[in-house]
């Protein structure tokens, strides 16, 4: 485990590094994404402005909450484990080999080894959000960091799922994409504007409910059952993911290509 | 008549090499169908909550699936192409070619929009048909006017993309411009009519040519008047031009500053 841990600290400090190596492109890049996502900040206010009170049973903050989540989520998920998104490239070409070839855990190897720049926007987007909205309430910064850490994980549990396909199926990045645009999409509108079989699926395949609105729910009407029930769901489906992979893996067959990993 | 035929020709290819990348084109349709699904399921929200000034649901939905034709047609990857050639040099190549080389970009990307305008707007007809049903709304009198319009937002769509991507010349990374310019377009227009936002906002936006990209002619198409619909197509054609002249003025600023080394 203290070696998992120190991989991923060596891992963090080495990318934030290459990351300040180009600094202007490093803080236009997370200024865009901040920005980016202010644009349906605005939306919402204009929706709301149309209609006023709540919609779906959501009101204009109760949406800022799960936007805060998912952003920052989303954020820490490819801060730490951005390379998650290339694996099936690293399947198709045989490039994987590099990291089966190290001598530390194959997973965590293939997860911290690259970071995103716009990730950091979208990680402190969150955090701003909540600054000016929710910044006298300690307990909807309580239910947010347990949200992130949520929305994090469970995020690159989807994404290590939906390329983990390529290990049967060859190149499967459409899956993966899918997969990606499913979660964000679940995460950032209120989950009652979904049919109930959609929200079955948001609370089982793609699990954008344990990760956004449950955190929204407990802060609003705390339940142990639901804090208990989301922490376990997203614990198991984490192994879940986890053990797919590696079931993958043995799937794996070696190419002859040549990799230098700089 | 030998010039418009070789940049026919960079079309034909563009339409030809675009049309070999079928799963690119499938997966397309998937997150078209997607973003129309879930847009649809938000508005059904709102509209259960209250109305909207102007447009029924039916509108609405219809006017989602414009836009989005308009963003998916328009994704050609003229920005990103021009970055990377910019960036990595490899312009050098496309400037040896006999061709100028803003209307070898427009010329490519004519081809792939016009693959992309016949597939989405097939998906787009089968979408809005099935999700809430013919739109009343429109006659067969707007589809000229429409057509033009469509025209105008993909030139003017694409001069401006030509800008962002030729301000790699000067800017480290121009990532951020382009996201900015994205994210103008979804607020004045693509996500929302103009005649949602706050009146100030809306006049703004009504004097900002973003707004003439996606919400020009959506509107046309959901909500056509002959009057309306003319004002806002000759809008459309002064934005197109400037952004065009800008392009070509740019271009030859950027190519004063140009170093080409070989090796």
């Amino acid at each position: 485990m203290c070696k998992h841990i120190k991989i991923f600290k060596c891992y963090f400090k080495l990318n934030l590094a290459s990351a300040l190596e180009y600094r202007a492109s490093f803080f236009t890049q997370a200024f865009g994404m901040a920005l980016s996502n202010s644009s349906f900040i605005f939306f919402w206010w204009v929706a709301f402005g149309q209609i006023g009170g709540t919609i779906a049973g959501y009101s204009f903050r109760d949406v800022l909450y799960i936007w805060a989540i998912a952003s920052s989520g989303f954020g820490a998920a490819h801060i730490l484990f951005a390379n998650v998104t290339t694996l099936t490239k690293l399947i198709v070409t045989g490039e994987l080999d590099t990291y089966l070839l190290q001598p530390c855990n194959v997973l965590m190897n293939i997860l911290c080894a690259k970071t995103s720049l716009p990730a950091y926007g979208d990680f402190l987007y969150g955090f701003v959000i909540m600054f000016i909205f929710y910044s006298g309430n300690p307990m909807a910064w309580m239910w947010f960091l347990w949200g992130v850490l949520l929305c994090g994980l469970l995020i690159t549990a989807v994404n290590l799922a939906a390329h983990t396909f390529s290990f049967y199926w060859g190149e499967a990045s459409l899956i993966g994409q899918l997969a990606t645009e499913f979660m964000i999409n679940f995460s950032i509108y209120p989950e009652k504007i979904y049919a109930p079989a959609v929200r079955a699926i948001m609370y089982s395949l793609i699990p954008a409910g344990i990760a956004v609105h449950v955190p929204l729910r407990l802060f609003t009407r705390f339940s142990w059952g639901t804090a208990l029930c989301a922490l376990g769901g997203a614990i198991l489906y984490g192994a879940a993911c986890g053990f797919f992979f590696y079931k993958g893996l043995k799937r794996y067959e070696s190419g002859n290509a040549i990799v230098t990993r700089l | 008549m030998r010039k418009t035929r070789k940049y026919a020709v960079i079309a034909r290819v563009s339409f030809s090499n675009a049309l070999a990348y079928r799963v690119s084109l499938l997966s397309r349709f998937c997150f078209y169908t997607l973003f129309i699904m879930i847009f649809m399921s938000l508005w059904r929200a709102i509209y259960r909550e209250g109305s909207v000034h102007g447009y029924d649901y039916t509108q609405i939905v219809w006017y989602l699936i414009m836009t989005e034709f308009v963003g998916f047609a328009c994704g050609t990857g003229v920005f990103n192409n021009m970055n990377d050639e910019v960036k990595s040099g490899s312009i050098a190549y496309q400037l040896c070619r006999p061709t100028h080389y803003v209307l070898y970009q427009l010329a490519n990307s004519a081809g792939q929009i016009l693959l992309n305008m016949m597939c989405f707007g097939l998906l787009a007809a089968v979408l809005g048909l099935v999700l809430v049903g013919p739109l009343m709304t429109f006659t067969v009198a707007g589809l000229p006017p429409l057509l033009l319009s469509l025209l105008f937002s993909f030139l003017l769509n694409h001069f401006f993309l030509m800008l962002i991507g030729l301000s790699a010349f000067v800017l480290e990374d121009n990532f951020a411009l382009f996201l900015i310019y994205q994210k103008l377009n979804f607020m004045l227009g693509m996500f929302l009519p103009v005649e949602f936002l706050p009146p100030w906002l809306g006049q703004i936006a009504e004097n900002l040519p973003f707004s003439y990209i996606y919400w020009a002619p959506a509107k046309i198409f959901v909500r056509f008047s002959p009057d309306t619909c003319w004002e806002l197509i000759t809008r459309q054609g002064a934005w197109t031009m400037a952004a065009a002249l800008l392009a070509f003025l740019t271009y030859r600023i950027c190519m004063n500053r140009l170093q080409i080394n070989g090796g």
